[in-house]
């Protein structure tokens, strides 16, 4: 039973009330606006919408909406995905793609932050917090200066972070910079950096940003024999920073015990020399990768990993033929049926429901999105992309604007940035 | 036959209800373990407001009873009925509510008193339902809130978050 009582600070008003029938009404009412713990029932069930509305009600209400707390308890209740961020290309500005049941308009279209003239760039989303990157000119030098912000698209809340720590020794070049943020464990996040060595290939550098802290140090300095990592398109899975390699194992950073790992992949098919990756991200709390190959390259799975990272296993199979018959834009038919390139389509997005028979890829077909459900196979268009304001010099009507890297996901979010 | 129970409101009407209905409430399951329920049970719950309760426990009731008694052929179907029947029941519970905020807010309270979490957070959803596109100051005055905002704080409050207040 929900029983803690607030001491009641104005008991005036209740009887002041000239009406016996509404002074009942203030009673009830009364008697639940001041148990706190209904009170939080009530506005857990509230959109993100109306709780910063409702902020304002009172200095009590502003104190328990704001408490760190109450977003802790919220995200753990609530982790739909509402939408999708996708960057469009050679230009500042971000298409927004509904997945909610209840449509909302775009959190925003492109971002400022503060007087940075610069353009805003996504880099990352997680967990309901985004990080962007700016390139500003320095003053002093040619060099232009990466400022790193996080913000939270859902309560326009954002920060700065300090610059990283640059240049002096061997690690001079950032090849990424990731956010680590879980609120089910700590309000707090951590940013990742890897430098590498200008002297020893496969040698790195890590610093962490805390917000405990507010200050960039270094972590590990490690080798490691992986190649082709791509260190900009990291993804927070498992308390850890993923990244994968094109051509040899993947690796992994353990952000709570800051080592740095590798982490196998699939064997890449006999004749290929690189992994076709096509997606590559987490979906309440599972990690997931795909890729194609020819000679069908609308027939794939989609791979879940092993909390333990001892291997990947086959989730979903996807069969796309279906959708191309129904939108044949998705075929160049102009190419050999066994051409990598023969289905024009791109992978956006994992989506987990509640009820895994709802889950779906969001798949982008040339000038759509389109939900394909992986139990029944069924699907159904998105979102109709506008026309890019700049075209493309060579553009056909099966060209494809993004990739799964230009996606991400929004959640509905009160964290704190 | 069936163990049954006098409930006695706050208003000192007596309802005669079902073990297994009562019992769905964790304080008045306790309160027969403990055998502190010898006769009529008094319960700080008005009866307008008890006999809400008690339409709701015994829905579930007769709910769980029904399932029980099945067999598997045929199950998934009669459960979709089923879900159909429930889904309809509740819709119409919850448009009396509506219509009448002293009820619904005097069985929120009830549902708690009684621990019948299951109801709670039914109402809970309504009430949310209900407030979700009011605004701060219609919210003040249903729940009887003093605004002890300065006007230059509310500002800055609603500034913050201007674009929540977009309809």
């Amino acid at each position: 039973m929900i029983s803690t009582k607030r001491n009641k600070t104005n008991s005036v008003i209740a009887t002041t009330t000239s009406s016996s029938l509404h002074s009942q009404t203030l009673s009830s009412a009364e008697a639940i606006s001041n148990n706190d713990d209904l009170l939080i029932e009530i506005l857990f069930c509230l959109p993100v919408k109306s709780l910063l509305k409702f902020k304002s009600v009172s200095k009590h209400w502003l104190s328990l909406i704001s408490s760190p707390n109450f977003s802790l308890r919220r995200s753990l209740i609530c982790k739909q995905v509402s939408g999708l961020f996708v960057r469009r290309p050679n230009t500042q500005e971000y298409d927004f793609i509904n997945l909610d049941s209840n449509p909302s308009c775009a959190p925003f279209k492109t971002l400022s932050f503060g007087d940075s003239q610069s353009a805003i760039r996504v880099l990352q989303s997680c967990n309901g917090l985004l990080l962007c990157s700016s390139l500003q000119a320095n003053s002093t030098n040619r060099n232009r200066i990466h400022n790193y912000f996080i913000c939270n698209p859902t309560t326009k809340q954002y920060t700065t972070l300090p610059q990283l720590p640059t240049g002096n020794g061997v690690f001079r070049d950032y090849h990424g910079v990731n956010l680590a943020f879980d609120p089910s464990k700590s309000p707090h996040y951590k940013v990742i950096g890897v430098r590498n060595c200008a002297c020893s290939q496969g040698h790195y550098q890590i610093d962490v940003y805390s917000t405990k802290t507010k200050t960039w140090r270094p972590s590990v300095s490690t080798s490691v024999a992986s190649t082709g990592v791509n260190f900009r398109l990291g993804v927070f899975w498992n308390s850890a920073i993923l990244w994968i390699s094109y051509w040899r194992n993947s690796l992994y950073f353990d952000v709570d015990e800051e080592k740095l790992q590798e982490m196998p992949m699939p064997p890449i098919p006999d004749g290929w020399d690189e992994r076709r990756v096509r997606y590559f991200g987490e979906a309440r709390g599972h990690l997931h990768f795909l890729e194609v190959y020819s000679p069908c390259t609308a027939l794939f799975n989609v791979y879940e990993m092993e909390r333990d990272y001892s291997r990947w296993f086959v989730k979903y199979r996807v069969d796309l033929r279906i959708v191309a018959t129904a939108f044949p834009k998705m075929v160049r038919t102009y190419l050999d049926p066994g051409n990598l390139h023969y289905y024009a389509f791109s992978i956006l997005s994992v989506v987990l429901e509640e009820n895994d028979e709802d889950s779906y890829l969001v798949v982008h077909l040339p000038k759509k999105a389109v939900q394909y459900n992986f139990k029944d196979m069924t699907f159904k268009k998105l979102h109709d992309f506008a026309p890019n304001p700049v075209p493309f010099n060579i553009e056909d009507e099966s060209t494809l604007e993004f990739g799964w890297f230009d996606a991400f996901q929004y959640t509905e979010s009160l964290s704190f940035v | 036959m069936a163990i049954m129970y006098a409930l006695k409101s706050s208003d000192n009407e007596i309802f005669e209800v079902e073990q297994k209905v009562i019992e769905q409430s964790e304080t008045i399951k306790k309160m027969i373990e403990d055998g502190a329920a010898t006769g009529e049970i008094p319960l700080q719950v008005s009866s307008k407001t008890l006999a809400k309760v008690l339409e709701w426990c015994k829905q579930r009731q007769h709910k769980t009873v029904e399932n029980e008694n099945d067999d598997n052929k045929g199950k998934r179907k009669k459960e979709r009925d089923e879900d159909d029947d429930i889904k309809e029941w509740e819709n119409k519970f919850s448009d009396e509510l509506k219509a009448d905020k002293d009820v619904l807010f005097d069985l929120l309270l009830a549902s708690n008193y009684l621990d019948l979490p299951a109801l709670l957070s039914f109402l809970c959803q309504l009430v949310a339902d209900m407030v979700a596109g009011k605004m701060p100051e219609e919210i003040r005055r249903m729940f009887n809130i003093e605004n002890d905002f300065t006007p230059e704080e509310e500002k800055a409050i609603t500034a913050e978050h201007g674009w929540a207040f977009q309809p």
